[in-house]
């Protein structure tokens, strides 16, 4: 009697292992104490990956409007089509950081929303270069209060305020000089020449 | 006489109204310059074929791609946290976001390229559409293969809606050059990838046919890595 009850036990663990077809494998258990970053930080980077997602999607429909026949500013356009490129990979970038942090092992799906945008067509290349220089600013701003919040007591973040500030505000800080100068030649050229000074500088873009 | 200047008249009046249709640019500038001052702000457009028909597929079928391109980013995001590390799969899925992200801009540019525009911010309602709900992506790799082409599968779906919306029209609505272009740009590309992840997909599911599956999915994973 125990020999057949010995053997049906063997039996049904066998069956057991042979039978299921398992997909998802166990986590193993290792120790967390690397993990360190903070949820107000963290919560501010989640932020800031929509954030640039958002910037993306509003320079694709600046792009996709200088990209209109009866618009035909092809120098805007491409222009604008990079930086919805740029925006999308810094976003990434910080998504990438989160997870080398130990970060987004879980929360993943709500992420990133797709976004919608607050304009879709422009008055004339001037005021595309003002919204997109005013898009800067906010991404910016943006920056500066996750790196305040990331490097407040009691735990400073360093490694990621270094890389907010050395990689992304520099690019914020330059990108912004770019457009303010753009935009400066621009108006200029347009004071008296109007749409044939909005022309020519389309082909210098 | 009467009759006659009815008759002029109505000559005159239908002969306008054919160049309304068929010389519409011409028109459009014979009347600007006879006025004062041109005050529009376009006089022609690109627009032929059957792009008022096919636009708003175009349309929805960009939006598709987009909404896909920041799903394929969080399922590459997901393979990429120290639990999963998987840079495998990570580098396919990121790979896929590119692709639809780089899709949309080609389509955004041909859509305008045809003197169409773009939306963003309204979802027409077609097959070339896709729903923004997101699927969860914490799933595991196999789950995530089957995600990947069902997806792949939805985007060639919606491509070939906008080809059959493109060449089975009257004949004004008709699109070859839009058809065209979904073909050589779009639909080969598709079949290739679908067939790549069905692959993937079996494979996969063959090497995790076995107790315990967590080495097939590293080998897989290896493997995914070099493609």
């Amino acid at each position: 009697m125990v020999k057949l009850i010995a053997t049906l036990f063997l039996l049904a663990v066998v069956a057991q292992a042979y039978g299921d077809f398992k997909c998802s494998l166990e986590v193993p258990e290792i120790t967390k104490d690397w993990i360190d970053m903070k949820d107000g930080c963290i919560k501010g980077m989640r932020h800031q990956i929509q954030e640039e997602i958002n910037a993306s999607y509003q320079y694709l429909a600046m792009g996709a409007y200088f990209s209109r026949d009866t618009v035909n500013r092809p120098g805007f356009a491409e222009h604008f089509f990079k930086a919805a490129k740029e925006e999308r990979e810094h976003g990434s970038k910080l998504v990438e950081y989160l997870s080398m942090r130990g970060q987004l092992t879980e929360g993943v799906s709500d992420l990133i929303n797709v976004p919608t945008v607050a304009k879709q067509e422009w008055t004339d290349g001037a005021s595309a270069l003002q919204d997109a220089l005013d898009l800067e600013i906010k991404v910016t701003r943006s920056i500066r209060k996750l790196i305040q919040t990331c490097e407040s007591k009691p735990y400073n973040h360093y490694h990621l305020v270094d890389y907010l500030t050395g990689v992304y505000l520099e690019e914020q800080l330059h990108g912004q000089r770019d457009l303010a100068g753009k935009l400066t030649t621009l108006k200029k050229m347009m004071v008296t020449q109007g749409e044939l000074g909005e022309f020519l500088f389309d082909k210098t873009l | 006489m009467k009759l006659f200047v009815a008759l002029a008249l109505f000559a005159s009046l239908s002969s306008i109204a054919l160049a309304k249709d068929e010389e519409y640019c011409q028109s459009n500038v014979v009347t600007a310059c006879a006025s004062s001052t041109f005050s529009g702000n376009s006089i022609c457009n690109a627009r032929f074929a059957g792009i008022d028909h096919v636009e708003p597929e175009v349309q929805a079928y960009i939006n598709a791609q987009l909404t896909k391109s920041y799903d394929y980013l969080l399922l590459a995001t997901h393979f990429n946290s120290y639990q999963k590390n998987r840079p495998g799969f990570q580098k396919l899925y990121q790979g896929l976001s590119d692709r639809s992200f780089d899709d949309s801009i080609a389509l955004i540019k041909q859509v305008t390229r045809r003197g169409g525009i773009v939306d963003f911010n309204t979802r027409h309602e077609s097959p070339a559409s896709v729903s923004t709900k997101r699927n969860i992506v914490e799933v595991d790799e196999l789950h995530s293969l089957a995600l990947a082409l069902d997806n792949e599968k939805q985007l060639a779906t919606g491509a070939t809606h906008v080809h059959s919306r493109a060449t089975h029209a009257t004949d004004a609505d008709r699109d070859p050059e839009l058809a065209h272009y979904i073909e050589e740009k779009f639909l080969s590309k598709q079949a290739e990838t679908v067939r790549k992840l069905s692959g993937y997909a079996n494979d996969l599911a063959k090497l995790m046919k076995v107790p315990d599956p967590s080495l097939s999915v590293y080998l897989f994973d290896e493997y995914l890595q070099k493609q």
